[in-house]
């Protein structure tokens, strides 16, 4: 590649590496996790970067790929690089925050990953139902349904009830 | 919490996510990821012209790791500062090559959650800059063997270190060409830690543990052209797995040409391939399993690889668009591998492996591992 686009593809990533780590965040509920995620969807972008670049909206392609990695993680059993990963992180609330998050965060995992993407793009993202239709490659009818379908799950949650604050 | 209004929902999850605190962008070590699977694609498309070319020639040589620079490490002058009992800044590492100082310093940053820090590794000087972190353990740092190596870094260098286990006192590094690193644990943060940097093309022979002046085990590292990996530790005498190399599949998907070999030998069982790795075990078998699924998303193709007992010679696999696959379990000088492609928006539903008579010895379903 040459220096230009190398530098172009240093300033991309370090200008969406928080807001993609947020994404996986919100997909895995688990920090380790997210990192590697944008991470892989970073590298094969970087792999293909004339190509995306060309293609006018990477943003759009990274987001697709971490949503596509994210339904079929790396599953590895005693394979040497499953010592590198980082393991779960509990995410505790900081000091002087609502602690209603675990409780927003254990509902969302319980949640298919389909609604979740859905609910993730369009209400942490706030991306269009087309938008994210793109996203997610489906049909804007799908987003719509299973953003419903999440958000009424959502009203009935256990986690939600118990994490209610008075 | 309500979850009644849409702008509720919006303004909670914007206060979790924002919350995330990620660690800094990992620039370096994605390039090199990302330079990696380019590698790998240019390397699928050679191989696949390379079996229509040279067929005769057999297919086994195309599993040769690309050979290293023997000129580079007769030219190459490598050195390793021997550090203090304890680091000094949380410099684990320093020394040149060919004049060129570098280093590497451990740091613990940010939260590890549940109130421990991560471990940040940082290189930097003469080769590539570049980071990587872990919670509370570095890489292996919990194994029983006397060191546990990862590496560091990007071309034209790669950096190895280890923690290594208390009975240690020294690690003897041979590089090709016949130089010798001699290597003294330094304490940082509670863990003891050796480290070196090499020019990418010069391999490494071989890795001694000393406790005092007597050899614990020593390894004998997988070389590629990308770098070494050291593997299985060796007791003293122990000669490890002898050295096999097989493909253990192949094929055509997704119109793409791929093939995935096995190199049995002293550091274990290494792959490469679609998966690449290592085991670090040199058991002469490991029963019925699937090892590893690569996670490329159902909008690529995927691999699934496994290990067989020496009774099964086949393993078959349902696929989600129903497809049935059948692959064979190869002898890789005792364990049997097998790797078969699962294409293009399809998942893995089950696997079963089967003696050549038929019998179907055991299964496994994977379906948990994909729903969505």
């Amino acid at each position: 590649m040459d220096p230009r686009a190398e530098a172009e593809f240093t300033e991309f990533m370090n200008g969406r590496w928080s807001a993609l780590v947020r994404l996986g965040y919100g997909l895995t509920g688990d920090q380790g996790l997210a990192e590697d995620l944008a991470q892989t969807a970073l590298a094969r972008a970087y792999a293909s970067w004339p190509r995306v670049r060309r293609a006018g909206d990477p943003d759009a392609y990274v987001r697709r790929i971490m949503l596509n990695a994210n339904h079929s993680r790396f599953r590895k059993r005693r394979v040497r690089e499953e010592l590198t990963g980082r393991p779960p992180e509990t995410g505790a609330p900081e000091a002087g925050t609502p602690d209603d998050r675990p409780a927003l965060m254990a509902a969302l995992m319980r949640l298919p990953a389909g609604q979740r993407a859905a609910v993730v793009l369009r209400y942490w993202m706030d991306m269009t139902e087309t938008e994210a239709a793109a996203t997610l490659g489906c049909s804007v009818g799908n987003v719509k349904s299973q953003a419903a379908r999440a958000l009424a799950k959502l009203r009935v949650s256990e986690d939600l009830a118990e994490g209610r604050r008075p | 919490m309500s979850v009644d209004e849409e702008r509720d929902l919006r303004r909670r999850l914007g206060g979790v996510l924002e919350a995330v605190d990620p660690s800094p962008a990992p620039v370096a070590a994605t390039v090199r990821r990302g330079r990696l699977i380019r590698i790998r694609r240019q390397v699928t498309i050679a191989v696949g012209l390379a079996v229509v070319v040279g067929a005769a020639a057999g297919v086994p040589g195309l599993l040769r790791p690309a050979p290293r620079e023997p000129q580079a490490a007769a030219k190459a002058k490598i050195t390793v500062t021997q550090l203090g009992p304890r680091a000094a800044g949380g410099v684990i590492g320093s020394g040149t090559i060919n004049g060129k100082r570098w280093r590497l310093v451990v740091r613990p940053q940010g939260s590890g959650g549940a109130g421990s820090k991560d471990l940040c590794f940082l290189v930097s000087g003469a080769v590539s800059a570049d980071q990587a972190c872990y919670g509370a353990t570095p890489a292996g740092g919990g194994h029983s063997d006397p060191a546990a190596f990862n590496t560091i870094g990007a071309h034209p260098a790669q950096v190895q270190y280890a923690v290594v286990s208390s009975q240690v006192t020294r690690i003897a590094v041979t590089l090709a060409g016949g130089t010798v690193l001699e290597l003294h644990p330094t304490e940082a943060d509670g863990r003891r830690y050796v480290a070196f940097a090499i020019p990418l093309p010069l391999a490494i022979d071989r890795v001694i543990a000393y406790a005092g002046q007597a050899e614990i085990s020593h390894a004998i590292p997988f070389s590629t052209a990308s770098g070494d990996t050291v593997g299985a530790w060796l007791t003293p005498g122990q000669a490890g797995p002898p050295r096999v190399r097989r493909v253990v599949g192949s094929g055509f998907t997704d119109g793409t040409s791929w093939s995935q070999g096995v190199h049995a030998g002293p550091w274990g069982y290494c792959f490469t391939g679609p998966l690449s790795g290592c085991f670090d075990t040199v058991a002469r078998s490991m029963g019925n399993r699937v090892a590893s699924i690569t996670g490329g998303g159902s909008g690529a193709t995927n691999w699934a690889f496994g290990t067989a007992g020496a009774d099964v010679r086949y393993v078959r696999a349902s696929l989600s668009g129903g497809h049935r696959v059948r692959a064979s379990a190869v002898d890789v000088g005792g364990p049997r591998f097998f790797v078969f492609a699962i294409p293009k928006g399809e998942r893995l539903i089950s696997v079963g492996w089967y003696t050549a008579s038929g019998h179907e010895i055991t299964s496994e379903s994977d379906a948990q591992i994909f729903s969505p």
